[in-house]
């Protein structure tokens, strides 16, 4: 329903109802005002009248009396009777059938309130006027129409009535008039949310409003509207700079990764055919010139080649790390324990002589890159299997335990440990914590564990102590294995 | 009878040596048709202008990092000639990428081998190779 519509129908109502009310009372009051005057015009009429009966009365002339009292009612509608009584006792009266019980049953006219109002037989309301004549019981009363009195102000009520409905009518075209005023500024300000709110239509002819308030409004509105349109269009060029530079930054990702491609190619094809050559000479020297060469020139080759060889391993082993980036993820379903079992006795085959003790927790499973994994599982078991080579009493131990719902795998040994201390350099490449007399190896290879639990979306770290052994920590990234 | 040779496919003279002495070392006392780039393999296949092709060798040895042609472009002539299509390749590459295996094999390489950096390992597959395909394979003309 419309607002104008609402207030317009509030106002009518109340302007309705007061109409009303203040009709109704002055009428009421009117007519109890007229009631009144015409009863004591009466009442003056009936002391006329009883002036002159007294004579009659003394004459006991009772048919003169009925004629007067005859032409009175006569000659007029609202007098219904007339009804003389002589020591308490009828004498003359108008009345066809003689007199009703109910004016009998009074008590002595002196007693007689001046004016009693009852009903009659017919429902009609009568006032009974009584004028005492003498204190024996002599008295004029007469019966006045209520109808009959009420009768002459029924034009004046008609009237009151007409002015009443006149004066509604008015207030309600009044009072739509104000509605529509009031309600113009809401109008306004709705135009203006409309306009302002959705389109750019600012130049448009402006909205205008009567009240300093809306105008204050529509003028809040606008600003925010323009200060929003703005930042919405700051957000949309901040958006599509975003959009151009990742699409850049895209365009020079994939140029770097073909670089890193070719680069890795060159490296794996043309580092190695070098390296290939030295060793290959080397090798061809020892054989055919050993015996020209004293024990110092052997043992010189016997470095040169092992050199080669080290040297063969790293490459090999930077160019796993850099095609691990290259690798998409792919998620299978893998049974840990199983793998760490078979990689350990790969590890086993390799150096049949040693008796390492080996504790597998069952039923390790994780969602994982299988390939990437196993290259997990193989770095940290070696690891654990080649530091714990000049420990008594080796021990490697690799178990699962949940952490709030993340799966933490761990991989400890009793082995050579390392120093806290040095436990962020773990994971850097070319970062070795041992010296290569003690141990062998690259110091690339937790650097490969690291980046493909990284790829993964997992993390590692590793608790040590130098002399005591280590223990490897890694998540996956996958909350339900 | 015509001697059963070998033509090796190879840029790097250390390795053309390497290869040869690993041969000999291995008593594999073929003749090797040593071939310098892929263009000189072709010509030597195929025969030029001036030259006869020389006589099927019982193998290629084929490197994939040649200059001027590569590796994997002789080999494609080298299936899409008809005189050449059913030839031994074997590719010998220090290269051990997953693509040059994938497309070596896609265009018909017979086998790939991958150069290891000791000479002992890269002589014992030398070894290998050479029995395989100078004694045991029958290659598609037949024993001779």
């Amino acid at each position: 329903m419309q607002l104008k519509r609402i207030i317009a129908l509030r106002v009518i109502a109340l302007l309705t109802i007061m109409i009303i009310t203040v009709s109704t009372a002055y009428a009421y009051f009117t007519i109890q005002r007229h009631r009144e005057l015409t009863l004591n015009l009466w009442k003056t009429r009936s002391a006329v009248l009883a002036e002159g009966f007294k004579h009659l009365i003394l004459w006991d002339d009772r048919v003169a009396i009925r004629q007067m009292m005859l032409s009175e009612v006569k000659g007029s509608d609202t007098l219904l009777y007339g009804f003389l009584l002589k020591g308490g006792e009828p004498y003359v009266y108008t009345f066809e059938k003689g007199v009703p019980l109910p004016l009998l049953q009074q008590r002595p006219p002196t007693d007689v309130q001046p004016v009693w109002e009852f009903e009659d037989s017919e429902d009609m309301v009568v006032y009974d006027l009584a004028t005492v004549i003498d204190a024996s019981g002599t008295a004029l009363r007469i019966g006045l129409k209520r109808s009959a009195i009420d009768a002459k102000m029924q034009p004046l009520l008609i009237s009151f009535c007409l002015i009443g409905l006149l004066s509604i009518g008015v207030g309600s075209y009044l009072a739509f008039l104000i509605a529509r005023r009031t309600t113009r500024e809401v109008d306004t300000l709705a135009e203006a949310i409309a306009r302002y709110g959705e389109l750019a239509d600012e130049n448009g002819p402006a909205i205008t409003a009567t009240t300093s308030e809306v105008t204050e409004l529509v003028k809040s509105f606008k600003q925010l509207t323009a200060r929003r349109r703005g930042a919405e269009l700051a957000l949309a060029s901040l958006n599509t700079q975003l959009e151009q530079r990742v699409n850049e930054r895209t365009v020079q990702l994939t140029a770097a990764n073909l670089e890193l491609d070719s680069f890795a190619y060159s490296v794996s094809h043309d580092l190695r055919a070098p390296l290939r050559g030295v060793e290959g000479f080397s090798c061809a020297l020892q054989e055919d010139y050993a015996d020209r060469l004293d024990e110092t020139g052997n043992d010189y080759i016997n470095r040169i080649r092992k050199g080669c060889v080290r040297m063969g391993r790293l490459i090999d082993d930077l160019l796993k790390l850099s095609r691990i980036t290259r690798r998409e993820i792919n998620r299978v379903p893998v049974d840990l324990s199983r793998m760490a079992e078979q990689v350990l006795l790969d590890l086993k085959a390799s150096e049949p002589d040693r008796n390492v003790e080996v504790r597998i927790d069952s039923g390790v499973v994780a969602s994982a890159d299988l390939t990437l994994i196993r290259s997990v599982l193989e770095n940290l078991l070696g690891n654990a299997w080649k530091f714990t080579r000049h420990t008594a009493m080796p021990c490697i131990h690799f178990s699962s335990l949940n952490n709030n719902g993340d799966c933490i795998y761990c991989i400890r040994d009793n082995g050579a440990g390392f120093n806290m201390a040095y436990a962020d350099k773990l994971f850097l490449v070319f970062q070795r914590l041992h010296r290569a007399d003690e141990f062998d190896g690259t110091g690339i290879g937790l650097a490969s564990v690291q980046r493909v639990l990284l790829m993964h979306g997992g993390r590692i770290w590793a608790e040590g102590e130098e002399g005591k052994g280590a223990a490897f920590y890694f998540t996956l990234g996958d909350k339900e294995p | 009878m015509t001697e059963k040779s070998i033509l090796l496919v190879e840029d790097n003279p250390d390795d053309v040596d390497l290869t040869v002495r690993a041969l000999k070392l291995n008593k594999l006392l073929n003749k090797v048709i040593v071939a310098r780039d892929g263009a000189e393999a072709l010509a030597l296949l195929f025969g030029t202008e001036t030259r006869a092709p020389i006589p099927a060798p019982e193998v290629v040895l084929l490197d994939l990092n040649l200059p001027r042609i590569s590796g994997l472009d002789v080999l494609r002539r080298i299936r899409a000639d008809e005189r050449t299509k059913l030839l031994p390749v074997v590719i010998l590459t220090t290269s051990d990428e997953e693509r040059d295996r994938v497309e070596s094999y896609s265009l018909g390489a017979n086998s790939f081998i991958n150069k290891p950096v000791e000479f002992e390992k890269f002589s014992s597959a030398v070894k290998q190779l050479g029995v395989y395909w100078l004694a045991i394979n029958i290659g598609p003309n037949g024993a001779k």
